[in-house]
């Protein structure tokens, strides 16, 4: 048996019975056929025995007389008797001394075969042996008896139980040689018999243990391959056939498919639904996206029609008060002329309002460049053209040196003039309010801040303070187009900062703002 | 000397204001022209040329940027001096019009002093300054 074969010995269940069963069944075989064999031989044995016992014995009382006188003819007389026998090979009558007195021929004892003692003393050991003495010799078995001189018929009991040659006139010896073949053919029959039904046996049985183990294996086979099946996703039931534990098992392993296959089911659904949801959202988020690019779309047309559509009419009114005032001065009084510059001012004022709302709304689509700023030289900058604007007005600048900030320089100059231009502008009634610029360090963020000692307002309306067109002042007082905050507020964002005011009012106000403060 | 002007301007108050603003200014001669397609068709036509064209940017068929272009590409009309007068205060346009040699950007409405601020830019004399 190579390798592979005792593997799958190890490895089958089947197998592993089948085998077991052959040992099983050809140690019984054995132990059987050598018991039977045993006892079978050791009976032939004794009938054999029993046989050569009573024709030797026969032998020696028909020899007696033969023996005693000597005479040829009775000795061949009593051999013929018994070599007539079936099994008989050949038979003697020996001289007390040793000689032979007469003898068939065929294969048997010689004289040199007559019991001897260890002096080579012929029949001493006969002698004082009880009779009959039986040699069992390699082919043949002999059996010797004495020949007495006693009249007398030996008795059953002597002739099956022996007899004691001692005190008794010995006059010769009888021999009888059996042949052991037959006895051993018999035993060779006996032996090849056994071997035929054992190997009988063992075929039936074979058989047998072959279906019976196939019957347990085929659905453990079966469970084998369907629990294999479900390792690859597949959902195979298997045949219940029987109520053991098999079945059992069976059983239970379909149930186990059955509740894998639901959760399976559940799970898959599940899936489709969320793929279905996927794509419902994405779908939502494609009309959304198209939605808002339509929306953005409008909004850029709207902005094209503010900039243009609803500044032209605009200049024609200015264009016309232009013409009037010039054109016409010397036809209108005073009070004409003051119309005239109110309605000129009046339109411009509304330039200035859609101005401020295309560059808001422009604000909401734009993407910021960073790079490094100087806040201080942006802010000099800014307070120079405040100066220059009005040369009249007395308020100081005070701007921190060396302000840098990261962010784009053009949203940061629109903050800087709105926020110094704020508080430049609340600053107008207190020429000796200073406006600050300058930036520190607060919970390890940088906060950039203008302070200015103008007029204030009032917290409670700080609200609306970063919306556009919300003003917390009226427009004659402190003109404005009310988006300035507003921007300053969409820039801050757009720099991912924060911005906030505080104020007490004729006290001052300080704006202060972050930039990146998130990251 | 310049006494012809071409004003390309499609809403009549803005061409009566505009000819206004250039008969103050000393000239005599305005042709003006509604809309984009009919101003291309008489500067490439055979008649004589004007000295100085007003264009205004927002035209029907064709737009004054893109009239523009075909002023500064064609031989004949490519040195023509251009004052663009629009409405519109927007970047990218006034960055796109004045990207033209001979080219000035006027926002409306046109004004005695702004145009001749233009006209001294753009080297142009009126024919019979008052």
């Amino acid at each position: 048996m190579d390798k592979r074969s005792l593997l799958k010995i190890e490895e089958s269940f089947s197998a592993k019975i089948f085998f077991l069963f052959v040992l099983f069944t050809l140690a019984v075989v054995a132990a059987f056929t050598s018991v039977y064999t045993y006892s079978r031989s050791k009976e032939l044995k004794e009938s054999l025995v029993r046989e050569g016992q009573t024709l030797v014995a026969l032998l020696a009382y028909n020899a007696r007389i033969g023996a005693f006188t000597e005479n040829p003819t009775l000795l061949r007389e009593a051999l013929d008797e018994v070599t007539g026998h079936k099994g008989v090979l050949s038979a003697a009558i020996y001289h007390k001394d040793g000689g032979v007195l007469a003898q068939t021929t065929g294969i048997g004892a010689t004289s040199a075969d007559v019991p001897k003692n260890a002096d080579g003393q012929v029949l001493d050991r006969v002698a004082e042996a009880s009779f009959p003495v039986v040699l069992e010799l390699r082919d043949r078995v002999d059996f010797w008896w004495v020949i007495t001189a006693q009249q007398r018929w030996l008795s059953p009991e002597e002739m099956f139980l022996g007899t004691s040659p001692a005190g008794r006139n010995v006059i010769g010896y009888a021999r009888l040689s059996l042949d052991k073949g037959r006895y051993g053919n018999e035993i060779n029959h006996l032996l090849q018999s056994s071997l035929i039904t054992s190997v009988c046996c063992l075929i039936a049985g074979s058989l047998v243990v072959y279906f019976f183990v196939r019957r347990i294996t085929s659905p453990l086979n079966r469970l084998i391959e369907g629990v294999n099946l479900l390792g690859k996703g597949g959902y195979q039931k298997v045949p219940v056939e029987t109520n053991d534990e098999i079945g059992r098992m069976a059983a239970a392993f379909n149930n186990l498919v059955e509740t894998l296959k639901a959760r399976e089911d559940e799970r898959r659904r599940a899936e489709e639904e969320v793929l279905t949801l996927n794509v419902e959202l994405e779908r939502k988020v494609a009309e959304r996206t198209a939605e808002l690019k339509n929306a953005n779309r409008e909004l850029e047309l709207f902005n094209y029609a503010a900039s243009h559509d609803l500044r032209a009419p605009l200049a024609r009114i200015q264009g016309f008060c232009e013409l009037l005032s010039k054109d016409y001065a010397g036809k209108l009084d005073e009070q004409g002329l003051f119309f005239i510059e109110r309605m000129s001012i009046t339109s411009r004022q509304m330039d200035d309002i859609i101005r401020a709302m295309l560059a808001l709304s422009k604000l909401n689509r734009a993407e910021i460049l960073r790079a490094r700023v100087s806040l201080t030289e942006l802010a000099q900058g800014v307070a120079t053209n405040l100066l220059e604007s009005d040369p009249q007005r007395q308020n100081r600048f005070v701007i921190q040196p060396e302000v840098i900030a990261e962010g784009d320089v053009k949203m940061l100059r629109v903050v800087m003039e709105n926020l110094l231009g704020n508080a430049w502008k609340f600053s107008a009634k207190n020429p000796q309010g200073v406006i600050e610029f300058g930036s520190s360090v607060i919970d390890g963020k940088t906060v950039f801040c203008v302070r200015d000692e103008g007029v204030g307002f009032d917290m409670q309306y700080a609200d609306n303070l970063f919306s556009p067109f919300q003003r917390l002042h009226d427009a004659s007082e402190f003109p404005g187009t009310g988006i300035g905050l507003a921007m300053v507020r969409r820039i801050i964002e757009l720099h991912k900062g924060q911005v906030w005011a505080k104020s007490e009012e004729g006290k001052g106000t300080s704006v202060c703002f972050t930039l990146f403060s998130e990251a | 000397m310049c006494d012809f002007i071409l004003l390309i301007e499609d809403d009549p108050d803005d061409e009566f204001i505009g000819r206004r603003v250039l008969a103050k200014n000393g000239f005599s001669r305005i042709e003006s022209i509604r809309d984009g397609r009919l101003a291309m068709d008489r500067l490439f036509s055979e008649e004589p040329l004007p000295c100085l064209v007003i264009l205004d940017l927002k035209l029907p068929k064709v737009g004054g940027l893109r009239l523009l272009s075909h002023i500064r590409g064609n031989g004949k009309t490519k040195e023509l001096p251009v004052i663009v007068l629009s409405s519109s205060s927007n970047p990218d346009e006034i960055a796109a019009a004045t990207s033209y040699p001979l080219t000035t950007y006027l926002c409306k409405p046109l004004t005695e002093m702004a145009l001749k601020d233009a006209l001294a830019a753009l080297g142009v004399n009126p024919f019979q300054p008052i």
